[in-house]
């Protein structure tokens, strides 16, 4: 009886726990058990970032001489040397460190945009089916234009109203356009979640829509949500690549990404056969970037489909 | 003396997979005669409709024959499996041939084999007459043709059935269907109509036509009735005991966990248990003097109707759960569950025996040891 | 002492199919009956029937489109969400998806207690779950503390029904509670269903499309057919004189193991 009566205990001391941390464990346990690789694999890139953070941290990783464009062009481009392994450009900075805080920057971006447009999502796909009625149609018909919008076009057109344009806008803008999908993914996702049996069952031990919502739903459209993340994560970064490429991005230079080192050098050295590297390589780190997004996001496809998941 | 039409000899089958090796159907031994109904019995997971498929001569991708031996109509279906691991290749290479070779005789002439649930195996953007079609074309072949049989060393000439000609297969077919859905009580409209504008019952019977086309030998359904109402089943039970007396079917091996039902048409009964047979014996001797612990629980759990009274006062249920295929005991698998356990059931699996003479029953249970 | 639990009076589900040309199908239409208290009632009827609309309208978890719904005399309406549940609880027929596989089984016990008997502290809880999970005939120490997919479906079944009881209610809805389960351990539930009812006085309503079940375990049995009432009474007179037409044909349609339709 002893033992009996301490499992119990147990069990309830844990039931007991405030329920959000009570989710984050279970959250973990999932990502522990179920997403291993992919965990690593996103691990593996905040570590990254974490390492760019300290690098370009370094004493003469920031110097303004390197980084800062007072647009005035001395035309002392320096060839590929050990001291600047990607040159110099004709404003006298270096090519690698511009590089480095692109790459940092532009993953700074992708998480900015992926939270933005994870949490749009999440709420949109989520509480609309679940609560039903009037929320659910407005939710769907509000996924539904949002899907359709033109959004390129529409975000071109914002960023061209503005004057100046900070990277807070351009990332608040990229993320509240991006989530649609996402809220649909999500969204048929509930939409079977909300029919099982074990929704019945809460909801006759009297819970309210929203403590469901939160400990039965969200556990359960995880997976959706990890891959939702990734997916934004990478969009983001290529969408304000292609901004920044038109000249949309970032006004006030300080925040150099891989579109705005792309868009700087461009028109200058584009046609220069002897300059390629300068803009070859930011391209080549872009591509790299969303290589590894596309990796992560098909080893989460694979393990959401239990037949692939079979063999892994 | 009784034709024997199917003869099963200490089969085995495994699942092989990421998940392990499971021990489906172990070392079942029982024989057919003709014009039996054979039920097997037993709860779910207990290696029922594994049995089925290696009746079939070639079961699904992830199961595996292991060893043993299918006899039908004195073809074997299986070459005995090598102990030389390096012969292994070979042996699955002949294996294959040999089923690619049997399997369109077998299971249009020999075998009609109705799978679980069957109904909804219909292609939904076919109609019904095109999915027979290809399931003929895919069991008679359109072109003649003369194969060359390695394992008899003669020429076969091509038409597996005789009165065929394969170039006229598309008529002939559809004649014999006409004449045969009728018989089995189905309108000739169905054929021209798609599987949602039919129902559950016409469904399934549309399946047991198709497989009963050239009048197999031996028809093994497997749960056809069970996700159906009574009614339907019950009109399902007419049909293949209609199909019985036009001598369509002759011999039947009826799958199912729902003893009531297998009591209205068989005659004889396989109860499994862990994937190994524990009790062969007469339907009506499962029910009113089962022989094995297990089947006498499963009799007693079950809430039959009684349509002259009123119902039994008390069911017990068996407690506890069958024991995991994938490392299965060496006992009898029922030790844990069993009310009547010795210590020697732990230790050994028992042989069959006969407790009453001159009865055509057999038991694993090491109670009838004399 | 006879006392009414729970009274339906004309209860219809109706619904509309298709914008423009629009089509009416009856999930349940001009239900009446009444379950007494410590009485078994039986719903028998087959797939499409309306048993388990009546049930989710009973449950409150689908909304009648007419009729009324009586506890205790009072309109469900009346009650409030907490109240009414500590009233009338039910169980499904999927054992499995009716546990958040996310979670141990214990989550559905706390969610359970935490909400009918916040008052009490820990140790008090732990002796009414554990006392819960006798009456069912579960073992602590084998149950709590694991995922739904380690137990069996009885026992899953089983753990639901503790859950019900933790709220000590007046009327169980049971919808196909064995159809799920191996045949084998089905007794088991419909063997606890009649002890609850003998020993702690609870009203069953018990949905089953098996006529066999029905007959072993109820006191009256309806008999639905396409959403309406064709027949009902007392067990052994509807089962055993039936008086409509449909009742004769479904009747007699049920194998059983005590005639045999061809020898």
């Amino acid at each position: 009886m002893a033992t009996e009566t301490t499992l119990i205990s147990k069990s309830l001391e844990k039931g007991e726990k405030s329920p959000i941390i009570n989710i984050l464990s279970k959250l973990w346990g999932t990502i522990k058990r179920r997403y291993k690789k992919q965990f690593i694999l996103i691990m593996g890139l905040l570590v990254f970032v974490l390492i760019l953070e300290i690098l370009t941290a370094l004493p003469g990783m920031t110097d303004p001489k390197y980084i800062l464009f007072d647009g005035v062009k001395y035309h002392s481009e320096y060839p590929p040397s050990w001291k600047y392994w990607l040159g110099t450009n004709s404003t006298s900075q270096d090519v690698a460190l511009l590089i480095l805080h692109g790459t940092k920057n532009s993953l700074y971006f992708g998480i900015g945009c992926a939270l933005i447009s994870t949490a749009v999502a999440l709420v949109v796909g989520i509480f609309g089916p679940f609560i039903g009625g009037v929320w659910d149609t407005a939710s769907s018909f509000i996924t539904n234009i949002a899907m359709v919008f033109p959004q390129i076009p529409f975000i071109l057109f914002i960023s061209s109203l503005m004057a100046t344009r900070s990277w807070v806008t351009v990332m608040l803008i990229i993320g509240l356009f991006s989530w649609p999908w996402a809220a649909r993914a999500i969204r048929s996702q509930v939409l079977t979640l909300r029919e099982r049996n074990f929704i019945k069952v809460s909801k006759m031990s009297a819970l309210g829509n929203m403590k469901i919502a939160f400990s039965e739903i969200i556990p359960n459209v995880l997976s959706y949500v990890i891959l939702v993340f990734s997916i934004s994560f990478g969009i983001g970064i290529i969408t304000e690549a292609g901004i920044s490429m038109l000249g949309l991005g970032d006004s006030s230079g300080n925040f150099v990404t891989l579109g705005y080192v792309l868009w700087y050098h461009q028109t200058e050295y584009i046609l220069n056969q002897n300059f390629y590297h300068i803009w070859l390589s930011p391209g080549i780190v872009l591509t790299l970037i969303f290589l590894i997004f596309y990796v992560i996001q098909s080893s989460f496809i694979m393990t959401f489909n239990p037949r692939t998941r079979e063999n892994m | 003396m009784t034709e024997v039409v199917l003869k099963v000899e200490d089969l085995k089958g495994v699942y092989r997979g990421s998940f392990g090796t499971v021990y489906a159907v172990d070392g079942v031994s029982f024989n057919v005669n003709k014009g039996d109904i054979i039920a097997i019995a037993g709860e779910s997971g207990c290696g029922k409709s594994s049995l089925a498929e290696l009746l079939t001569g070639s079961p699904m991708p992830m199961l595996h024959y292991e060893s043993g031996q299918v006899t039908v109509n004195e073809t074997p279906l299986y070459l005995p499996k090598p102990e030389d691991k390096s012969k292994l290749g070979n042996w699955e290479k002949e294996q294959e041939e040999l089923t690619n070779e049997t399997r369109k005789e077998i299971l249009c002439k020999i075998i009609g084999y109705v799978p679980q649930s069957s109904q909804d195996s219909l292609n939904p953007v076919k109609k019904i007459r095109s999915f027979l079609l290809d399931v003929m074309k895919q069991r008679i072949g359109t072109k003649p043709r003369k194969r060359i049989s390695k394992r008899k060393d003669e020429v076969i000439e091509d038409g597996l059935v005789e009165d065929i000609k394969p170039g006229n297969l598309r008529s002939e077919v559809l004649n014999r269907v006409k004449d045969h859905f009728g018989k089995l009580g189905l309108d000739e409209d169905v054929i021209n109509r798609y599987p949602h504008e039919l129902s559950g019952g016409m469904k399934q019977r549309a399946v047991i036509g198709i497989s009963t086309l050239w009048n197999p030998l031996i028809l093994i359904a497997d749960e056809p009735t069970s996700a159906l109402d009574v009614t339907t089943q019950k009109l399902l039970i007419e049909t293949f005991m209609h199909l019985r007396e036009l001598g369509i079917v002759e011999t039947i091996l009826y799958i199912s966990h729902d003893i009531p039902t297998l009591a209205q048409i068989c005659n004889k009964c396989i109860i499994m248990y862990a994937g190994k047979l524990v009790e062969y014996n007469d339907m009506q001797n499962i029910i009113n003097s089962p022989l094995h612990p297990y089947t006498e629980g499963l009799v007693h759990s079950i809430a039959s109707f009684n349509p002259d009274g009123s119902a039994e006062t008390d069911l017990t249920a068996i407690p506890g759960r069958p024991p995991n295929l994938r490392n299965p005991p060496i006992g009898c698998g029922f030790y844990d569950r069993c009310t009547k356990r010795m210590d020697i059931c732990k230790e050994e699996f028992p042989p069959f025996y006969t407790p009453n003479e001159g009865e055509e029953s057999k038991v694993a249970c090491w109670l009838y040891k004399k | 002492m006879v006392e009414e639990i729970i009274g339906v009076e004309n209860l219809t589900k109706r619904y509309i199919s298709g914008i423009i040309r629009q089509k009416e199908v009856y999930g349940a239409r001009d239900v009446s009956f009444n379950i007494k208290r410590g009485e078994i009632l039986s719903l028998v009827g087959e797939s499409g029937s309306g048993k388990s609309t009546i049930a989710n309208m009973i449950l409150r978890l689908l909304k009648p489109t007419k009729g009324e719904i009586n506890l205790l005399g009072k309109s469900i309406r009346e009650y409030k969400i907490k109240n009414y549940y500590e009233n009338v609880q039910g169980i499904f027929q999927d054992p499995y998806s009716s546990y958040n596989f996310f979670y141990k089984v214990d989550h559905v016990l706390n969610q359970a207690i935490s909400h009918s008997l916040s008052w009490v502290d820990i140790a008090e809880k732990e002796r009414i779950i554990a006392n819960t999970l006798g009456i069912v005939g579960l073992r602590p120490d084998e149950t709590l503390g694991r995922f739904p997919h380690q137990l069996s479906g009885g026992q899953l079944q089983r753990i639901l029904l503790a859950r019900c009881l933790l709220f000590k209610p007046r009327l169980l809805i049971a919808d196909e509670p064995t159809s799920m389960i191996d045949a084998c351990a089905r007794a088991e539930v419909l063997n606890l269903l009649r002890k609850l009812r003998d020993k702690s006085g609870i009203s069953v309503l018990f949905i089953t499309h098996d006529i066999g079940q029905a007959q072993y375990i109820s006191d009256r049995v309806i008999v639905m057919k396409q959403g309406e009432i064709v027949e009902g009474g007392p067990t052994n007179e509807v089962f055993l004189n039936p008086k409509e037409d449909y009742t004769k044909a479904l009747l007699s349609s049920v194998p059983s193991i005590y005639r045999r339709w061809y020898t």
